[in-house]
C-alpha cells in the first residue's frame, strides 16, 4: 500500500466523530490522572486500561494514545506549578519550570513546554510515517534469533540506565518474566504455575498486574500524602514573549532531533532524551547559566525530546514489535488484549488500523495543543478537589477495571497482590519499568529462544553462528559490562533514578 | 505579573529529622534483605516447579527449560542481593548513601494497610453481597474514615458511585458487575 494515500484513510478514520470523542476523552482523563502526585502517563494508562476493552481495537487504541499525551502533559503541569515531577521524564522540567514559576511565568513555561511537545511530537510522527513500512519490510526478515538477540540489547539498556543497580534491574526483569510464564506453555500445551486454578490457564492478565504495579502501587506509596494546591496562571500569563520565542526556537528544533533519535534505541526511556536534551543545551545555549534560575530553553528542551522521544518509539514497536519504554509496553498491552501483535506483521494483517493509529498521533498531539494548553486554569482547579476524594474514586475504578477483564473476582486480588509488590519495590528502590517490558515481552521472547533452538536442534551456537545475532549480543553485553562498571559514574552523572521512567 | 504562590511539595522533609531518617533507612535496608530473600525463595521455589515439566523434548526445549534457567538466575540475584543487603546492615551504614532523591516518598503504613485491607475485603463481598451494596460500604469507609469528608458528600459519592456506576455499567456499556448471591438481596435488584 502507498503510504500518502494510507495515511489519508488513517486520518478520515481518525477524525470520524466517535474516534475523535474517544481522543478528546482520552486527553481529559490522561491530563486529569497525569496532574496526581505520582501517577504519570503510564499509570495513567494502566488505569485507564479497562475502559478501552469494550471498545473496537481502533478507538481504544486512539484513546489509550491520547491518555498517554494527557498524562503527560498533566506530569508537566504539576512539575512546572508544584515541582512535583509526575514521572521520570519531566523531573528535569521541574527544574528551571519551577523556577520560572516563582517569577510569574508559569504561564510561559506550560504555554513553550506545549508547543515544544506538539512540534517535538509532529516531527517525530511524519519520521514514523515515512520509516515505519520499509523497515517494517526488513523487521520481517528478522528471525527467532535475532529477535531474541535484539530484546536482549533493548532489556541491557533499560536494566543499565534506570535506576541505580543492575542487580535489581535484573531482578525486576527476571520477576516479569516468570509472571508472563503462567499458563498453557505456548509450544507442549501444558500447564505451567497455574497454581491448580483453571483461571490462569490463560496465564495472569496484563491489565491486573499494571493497575496493580503502577497505579495501586503507586496510591499506596504516597498513602500519607496530601496534594499541593497550585496556583493557575492567567490567560494572558500563557503568551511567550517575542524574546522567549526567539530563545526556545533553535531548543525546540535541537530538543526534537535528540528525542527522534534517542526513541528509536529500544529499552531506553523518555527520561534519558529529556535529560540528555536538557544538559545538550546548557552546553550550547548562550544563556547556558540562567539553567535551573528559570530558563524557557530549560523548559524547552527536556518537553520536546520527551515527546519526540514516545512518539519516535512507535517505530520500533511498529516494525519489531519490541515497546522502547514502559508506557509503550503498556499500549502494547492494550494491542495484544484486542489480539492484535505489534510488530512488522501488523503493517500486512491490519494495515488500516496500524495507519489509523498513526493518524491518531497526529490528532491526539494537536489537541494536547489546544485543548489543555488554554485550559490549565481548569485544570489546576481538578487539584482542588480533596486527595481523599479522588483516591476513592480511583480505588473504585481500579477495582471495576480489574473485574472486569474477565468478569473474575480473582483479578481484583491480583491487583491488590501486584499492588503491594510494585509498593514494597518502591520502598526497596526495585524499578518497575524491567518488569513490564519483560511481562508483555515474555511470550515472545521464550518463543523466539525455543524457536531458535528448534532450528539449531538444541545448539547454543546458533546466536553466535548467525552474524547480525552475534552484533546484537556483543551490543547488550557491552551495555551490560559498562552499566555494571559505570555504576559509580552513573551517580555522578545524576541519571534519573525513578522507577517510572 | 504576579508570581504565583504555590505550597511547597509534600515530599519536603521537616528540619532536623536526621535520626529518624537514619532509622528509616536501617528499616529499609532490612526490608530490602527480606524482600531479597523472598526473592530467592520464588527462585528455588521455581526451579522445583519446572522439573516435572520436561527439560528437554524430541522438537526442542520443553515446558520446563525456560523456567528452570529463570529461577536459577532468581535464586542467584536473590542471593547476592541478600548478602550485599546483610553485609552492609553488619558494617552499621545503609547499602549506600542515600540522597534526597532517592529516598522514596512518604508513606502512611496504617493508611496503606488499611487501603489494602479495604481492597481485600471488597473482593470478597463482591459476590455475597453484590457489587451495590459492597462498593457503597466501601466509598463510605474511604470517604468517611479513611478521608474525614462530611456525611452529605460522601454519601453522595459512594451512592454515585456505587448504584449510579452499576446502572451505568449494566444498563450503558453492557459491562455485567456482580449481583448479590443471597436471594433475598438478588430479589430487590442488588
Amino acid at each position: 500500500m502507498d503510504t500518502l494515500p494510507a495515511l489519508m484513510d488513517g486520518f478520515a478514520a481518525a477524525l470520524s466523530p466517535h474516534n475523535l470523542l474517544f481522543a478528546l476523552i482520552g486527553c481529559i482523563l490522561g491530563t486529569i490522572l497525569g496532574l496526581l502526585p505520582g501517577i504519570g502517563s503510564t499509570a495513567g494508562m494502566a488505569i485507564l486500561i479497562p475502559l478501552t476493552m469494550a471498545m473496537d481495537p481502533a478507538g481504544a487504541i486512539i484513546m489509550l494514545a491520547a491518555i498517554f499525551y494527557g498524562g503527560a502533559y498533566g506530569g508537566t503541569i504539576t512539575s512546572v506549578l508544584l515541582n512535583i515531577p509526575g514521572e521520570g521524564e519531566s523531573a528535569i522540567t521541574a527544574i528551571d519550570g519551577c523556577e520560572m514559576t516563582k517569577r510569574g511565568r508559569a504561564g510561559v513555561a506550560l504555554t513553550t513546554a506545549g508547543i515544544g511537545s506538539f512540534i517535538g511530537g509532529t516531527t517525530a510522527t511524519i519520521g514514523l510515517v515515512v520509516a515505519a513500512e520499509p523497515l517494517a519490510r526488513l523487521g520481517l526478515r528478522v528471525g527467532p534469533p535475532e529477535f531474541f538477540s535484539l530484546v536482549l540489547i533493548g532489556l541491557a539498556l533499560l536494566v543499565g540506565l534506570v535506576g541505580r543497580s543492575v542487580l535489581k534491574g535484573m531482578i525486576s526483569a527476571a520477576i516479569g518474566l516468570l509472571i508472563a510464564m503462567v499458563g498453557i506453555d505456548p509450544v507442549a500445551g501444558l500447564p505451567r504455575f497455574t497454581f491448580g486454578q483453571a483461571h490462569f490457564f490463560d496465564g495472569i492478565s496484563y491489565i491486573p498486574v499494571l493497575v496493580g504495579i503502577f497505579g495501586l502501587g503507586e496510591l499506596l506509596a504516597s498513602a500519607g500524602g496530601a496534594s499541593a494546591r497550585p496556583k493557575a496562571p492567567s490567560l494572558r500569563e500563557l503568551i511567550p514573549s517575542r524574546a522567549d520565542f526567539r530563545r526556545s526556537a533553535p531548543t525546540i528544533a535541537r530538543g526534537t532531533a535528540i528525542g527522534g533519535i534517542i526513541g528509536l534505541i529500544p529499552g531506553v526511556s523518555s527520561a534519558i532524551s529529556s535529560l540528555l536534551a536538557y544538559s545538550a543545551e546548557r552546553k550550547i545555549s548562550k544563556h547556558g547559566k540562567e539553567f535551573g534560575k528559570g530558563a524557557i530553553e530549560g523548559v524547552a528542551a527536556p518537553e520536546t525530546a520527551n515527546n519526540a522521544h514516545s512518539n519516535a518509539s512507535f517505530v520500533p514497536l511498529f516494525t519489531l514489535g519490541i515497546p522502547a519504554s514502559p508506557a509503550i509496553a503498556v499500549l502494547m498491552g492494550a494491542f495484544l488484549q484486542n489480539g492484535l501483535t505489534p510488530g512488522p506483521r501488523l503493517f500486512v494483517e491490519a494495515p488500516d488500523l496500524v495507519w489509523t493509529v498513526i493518524a491518531s498521533l497526529f490528532v491526539g498531539n494537536l489537541l494536547l495543543l489546544v485543548l489543555n494548553v488554554p485550559l490549565v486554569g481548569v485544570w489546576t482547579r481538578i487539584l482542588a478537589i480533596p486527595y481523599s476524594v479522588l483516591r476513592a474514586i480511583i480505588f473504585a475504578f481500579i477495582v471495576i477495571g480489574s473485574y472486569a477483564v474477565n468478569n473474575s473476582v480473582i483479578d481484583i486480588y491480583v491487583m491488590v497482590f501486584f499492588g503491594v509488590v510494585g509498593f514494597v519495590f518502591r520502598q526497596v528502590n526495585v524499578p518497575v519499568a524491567p518488569l513490564v517490558l519483560t511481562l508483555i515481552l515474555g511470550p515472545f521472547i521464550e518463543s523466539a529462544l525455543r524457536e531458535s533452538l528448534q532450528i539449531s536442534q538444541g545448539d547454543f551456537g546458533i546466536f553466535l553462528d548467525r552474524p547480525l545475532s552475534l552484533v546484537f549480543l556483543i551490543i547488550a553485553a557491552a551495555i551490560l559490562l559498562a552499566s555494571i562498571l559505570g555504576a559509580g559514574l552513573k551517580r555522578r552523572a545524576e541519571l534519573p533514578v525513578d522507577a517510572e521512567v | 505579573m504576579q508570581p504565583s504562590t504555590h505550597e511547597s511539595p509534600p515530599s519536603t522533609p521537616p528540619p532536623g529529622s536526621e535520626r529518624t531518617a537514619e532509622a528509616r533507612r536501617r528499616g529499609r535496608s532490612r526490608l530490602s534483605a527480606i524482600v531479597a530473600a523472598i526473592i530467592a525463595c520464588v527462585g528455588v521455589t521455581t526451579i522445583v516447579g519446572s522439573l516435572p515439566l520436561g527439560y528437554w523434548t524430541a522438537l526442542g526445549p520443553g515446558p520446563g527449560f525456560f523456567p528452570l534457567w529463570l529461577g536459577i538466575l532468581l535464586a542467584m540475584l536473590g542471593v547476592a542481593w541478600a548478602v550485599t543487603e546483610v553485609r552492609s546492615w553488619r558494617a552499621g551504614v545503609s547499602s549506600r548513601p542515600a540522597s534526597a532523591e532517592e529516598e522514596p516518598p512518604e508513606y502512611s503504613l496504617p493508611t496503606a494497610a488499611a487501603i489494602v485491607a479495604s481492597l481485600v475485603i471488597l473482593a470478597a463481598c463482591l459476590e455475597v453481597l453484590g457489587y451495590q451494596l459492597s462498593m457503597l460500604f466501601f466509598l463510605l469507609f474511604h470517604l468517611l474514615v479513611l478521608g474525614k469528608r462530611g456525611l452529605l458528600l460522601s454519601a453522595v459519592i459512594a451512592v454515585t458511585g456505587s448504584f449510579g456506576v452499576f446502572m451505568v455499567f449494566t444498563l450503558l456499556l453492557g459491562v455485567p458487575l456482580p449481583a448479590s448471591s443471597i436471594p433475598l438481596l438478588r430479589g430487590v435488584g442488588l
